[in-house]
């Protein structure tokens, strides 16, 4: 038997069950949010940054001259609400895809090889996880803004590049574990590279407990990019992000209660829908891990 | 006319998830007399013992049977007066005793609570009591271990405290669910005698479980063989041993190790493995096993039939288990 | 037990090095610190005086070692744009977030543990289920969102508690909850599953044979045992209570170190910052500390342990 018809196995998981519906509705309502915040630009029925002065902070339902109909109302500056939400759901998506793939891809090569090269390796990745790990996620990620400036790329790199420590955790036991299994150790004799037996045996066997991860930190990248939004450190206005509505919101709750809201509402529902998600994997493909 | 037994079970029937796991047990347990339940792994004894405290898991449920105890039918019992009858007329203990101890609390408190429980007594009244029975049980230095913490306790020591615990309210049977599995050889030697001298001293009966013949030989007056939630023979000790009248009996006599075994001839074993409860079927739950069964056994399901003084069987062929053991030997 | 707490107090200065590092990296991020330090528009002379007279043209390790030796004086370094002393700045704003931290930290507990418990202990029944629902709720309102919508009904809609500033006592109300809510899931869920892991074991059982009831092991046996995790949790909390400060800190307008640092970002005062960074994160490693210390105490294996 050659290398190539690698003794490839999964580690075969039980044949799933029926899935509750609350997990179905809240599967919808995120594939729901995804298609709208895709089509954003085919659907809102604004211009998102276009300002009209004289209808600031009109409440939800107030019609225009010309009989079209401003479903969440206006902000301070007469702008739509829901196109603004619409494209507000764009970038919290996409802030927390991309970062969640830079930490994922970051985070779980360096477990993987820390677990199987062991040694100095390990000890310099998994003491650079403890350090990094000393220090509230929160802060560091507003230091580092603070630091580098705002903007879109450089906050999914400081997002990406804050959060990789819990993707090596994970990675790293579950790699420790697969590696003494027998068909990995035949793997290696065959004289399959590193590379090939990381990628091709241990990393679908790992996959699981590393969705869990990947997900829960999807959730909180949604949150640290409001946050960071509302704070002004992260996605500048006139960039509908939905923290930075909330901020403008905050100022004029008194007034306007819907600028605050409307996205707040939607943010809220993301994030639980994507909890909830991440709950249910956790207990399908990772019982053992309970953290937080 | 010996007097009325101190425990009475009836076709005490537990299911899970409709499957019965302990199908139709019936038994009784005298003053001072020691009652084995003995079996392999998953034939229902131990689902038995907790059934008896009211202790199930939530799955399980006692479907039909009744437990008697000093003329109360514990199975139609509210839980809260299940709790008094606990500790108090009615214990157990089990198979790990270190893990039974709360680690946090010392083993003076945890003693002296089984009593206070059940007695309104001062703290002191009660922390006496319990030096008390440590010191029945056998241990040592009482005062000292009181104010000890389980983990400073030996297992063989933990498993006294466990008996001290069970006994501190003179029930009127304990129920000990492998008491000894977890000890070694040695020390188990020294807990069954404890648990023997005990009941003879206070008159408490014990229901013992155990999947050792070793330990049934050693400290039981009477035997329920078990299998598959059944009750397969029942006999006084020295008659099971010396007659068997179940083809299961037989064999787990004859798997023991014994001192006429001749080196290296192989221990006798019984092919096949327990049947999973949804594949009951209607016949005797041992036939697919049972060297001699023919189609009546599994067709039919023997009832428990007389066969010597004080000794049943459910087997169709009773008579032909003797041939048995011969030829196995 | 000297073992165990020195080997965790070994612990704690390796982490103290660790975020002393991180920020002084960080901090050199955007290639040159003194750029992070100057105000608006100052002229390339003055900034080439500022690095010299601060010492970022000296090589890295220079620095490094010069910054860990002043912060062994406790000496954080001046601010630019106030001209006092950093630390001076940030003490006098340490007492309401402390003030803050403590308030949300009871509503953390004094809610979440018992919503915990009484999820383990009615498992499976409609109370569990109302429980969990709030708990998951918490858990998805980030902070800022649970401050504004506890300002619309509670400041705005109802009038009941003040949104803003730190006049009186009733103001530190909203901000606590608004804070503490996050927290309150977190510690609901693990005391749930601290004592569901221990109503699974050996001595729950064997408390029931005795003819305790389910409520009464709970009490007398359980919640200690079942404690100890929740110590290490709690601990771990106030480092994300004293972070997530900062943005409940601006959302209340509460005078705290928080709200300063989002103040002094935008002021581009960076020392204070650092400073505030730095403080936040001691914080975080000496809790830690103090937990599994804790731990050691209330656990007599640890306690006892030659």
């Amino acid at each position: 038997m050659s290398a190539n018809t690698a003794i490839s196995r999964r580690v075969r998981r039980p044949r799933a069950r029926r899935v509750p519906l609350a997990i179905a509705v809240v599967a919808l309502i995120l594939v729901a949010i995804f298609v709208l915040a895709a089509a954003a630009p085919w659907i809102a029925p604004f211009d998102p940054t276009r300002q009209t002065l004289v209808m600031r902070l009109k409440p939800p339902g107030t019609m225009t001259a010309a009989g079209q109909i401003y479903l969440f109302g206006t902000d301070d500056l007469g702008r739509d609400l829901l196109s603004r939400v619409l494209f507000g759901a764009q970038i919290s998506l996409a802030v927390a895809t991309l970062s969640v793939l830079v930490s994922t891809l970051v985070g779980v090569t360096l477990g993987m090889i820390a677990a199987w090269s062991r040694g100095s390796v390990e000890v310099i990745v998994m003491r650079s996880v403890d350090i990094m790990l000393s220090i509230p996620a929160v802060l560091l990620a507003v230091l580092t803004v603070a630091v580098l400036g705002p903007g879109f790329f450089k906050l999914i790199l400081v997002l990406g590049l804050t959060r990789w420590p819990r993707y090596t955790r994970v990675a790293f036991g579950q790699t420790l574990q697969i590696a003494t299994l027998p068909y990995v150790k035949a793997a290696e004799l065959a004289g399959a590279g590193t590379a090939r037996i990381l990628f091709r045996h241990v990393l679908p066997n790992i996959a699981g407990p590393l969705l869990v991860v990947a997900t829960a930190e999807f959730g909180l990248m949604i949150l640290f990019e409001a946050g960071l939004s509302f704070l002004g450190l992260g996605i500048q206005p006139p960039a509908p992000s939905w923290g930075s509505i909330m901020s403008v919101g905050r100022q004029y709750v008194e007034r306007a209660w819907w600028i605050v809201t409307f996205p707040g509402g939607c943010l809220f529902l993301l994030v639980l829908s994507v909890n909830v998600l991440g709950d249910w994997l956790r207990d399908r493909l990772d019982p053992q891990a309970r953290v937080r | 006319m010996s007097p009325a037994p101190a425990l009475t079970v009836e076709d005490l029937t537990v299911e899970i998830d409709g499957a019965s796991v302990v199908d139709g047990v019936s038994f009784a347990v005298g003053a001072g007399e020691v009652v084995a339940l003995v079996g392999e792994s998953g034939c229902g004894k131990s689902m038995t013992a907790l059934a008896l405290l009211g202790l199930l898991p939530d799955a399980a449920q006692i479907v039909r049977g009744r437990i008697v105890l000093d003329g109360v039918d514990l199975v139609a019992l509210p839980e809260r007066a299940m709790q008094r009858v606990r500790g108090s007329q009615l214990s157990i203990i089990f198979q790990e005793a270190t893990a039974s101890l709360d680690p946090l609390t010392t083993v003076g408190s945890q003693v002296s609570e089984a009593y206070a429980l059940h007695h309104s007594v001062s703290r002191s009244t009660a922390w006496g009591k319990a030096k008390e029975m440590l010191t029945a049980v056998g241990i040592p230095d009482p005062e000292l271990r009181l104010n000890q913490y389980p983990f400073e306790l030996s297992g063989g020591m933990c498993q006294r405290v466990m008996i001290a615990m069970a006994l501190i309210c003179g029930p009127r049977v304990l129920v000990a669910d492998e008491p000894t599995t977890a000890l070694d050889v040695t020390i188990q030697a020294q807990i069954l005698e404890l648990m023997k001298r005990l009941v003879a001293d206070r008159g408490t009966g014990i229901v013992l479980i155990t999947h050792d013949m070793g330990v049934v030989a050693d400290a039981a007056d009477r035997v329920a063989v078990m299998y598959a939630g059944r009750i397969a023979e029942i006999a006084p000790v020295d008659e099971l041993f010396a007659r068997p009248r179940h083809a299961y009996t037989a064999l787990l006599l004859a798997a023991m190790p014994s001192l006429d075994h001749e080196p290296k001839q192989a221990l006798a074993m019984i092919e096949g493995k327990v049947p999973a409860a949804v594949d009951f079927g209607e016949g005797c739950r041992f036939a697919a096993r049972c060297p001699i069964a023919s189609d009546r056994c599994r067709n039919q399901q023997p009832p428990l039939l007389e066969s010597g003084p004080g000794h049943r069987a459910a087997c169709w062929h009773a008579d032909r288990v003797a041939g048995l053991i011969g030829s196995i030997a | 037990m000297l073992r165990y707490v020195a080997g965790r107090l070994l612990q704690a200065v390796i982490a103290v090095f660790g975020v002393l590092t991180i920020v002084f990296v960080v901090m050199r991020f955007s290639g040159d610190p003194t750029l992070l330090l100057v105000p608006e528009g100052a002229s390339q002379d003055y900034i080439d005086a500022l690095r010299t007279q601060l010492g970022f043209d000296r090589p890295v390790i220079v620095q490094y070692l010069d910054y860990l030796r002043s912060l062994a004086h406790l000496d954080f370094g001046v601010s630019v744009v106030q001209r006092i002393p950093a630390i001076d700045i940030v003490a006098a704003r340490i007492p309401h977030t402390v003030l803050l931290a403590a308030g949300a930290l009871f509503v953390a507990i004094g809610i979440g543990v018992p919503v915990g418990v009484a999820m383990a202990v009615w498992r499976g029944g409609l109370m569990e289920r109302l429980l969990a629902a709030l708990v998951l709720t918490g858990q998805s309102m980030p902070t800022f969102l649970s401050g504004i919508f506890l300002i619309l009904v509670f400041g705005v809609m109802l009038g009941w508690l003040p949104t803003s500033g730190a006049d009186d006592f009733k103001a530190l109300i909203l901000p606590s909850i608004a804070l503490g809510a996050l927290s309150m899931s977190t510690f609901a869920r693990m005391a749930r599953i601290s004592i569901v892991d221990e109503l699974a074991k050996d001595y729950v059982r064997a408390g029931r044979a005795r003819g305790l009831s389910l409520p009464g092991i709970v009490w007398r046996h359980v919640l200690r045992n079942a404690a100890i995790p929740l110590i290490t949790i709690a601990a771990l909390e106030i480092g994300n209570l004293l972070a997530g400060a900062v943005i409940v800190e601006t959302v209340f307008a509460w005078p705290g170190i928080g709200q300063l640092a989002i103040q002094s970002i935008q002021s581009r005062d960076f020392l204070v910052v650092q400073v505030i960074v730095l403080l936040i994160s001691f914080a975080y490693v000496i809790t830690s500390l103090l937990a599994d210390v804790a731990y050691a105490v209330i656990d007599p294996r640890i306690r006892l342990a030659r």
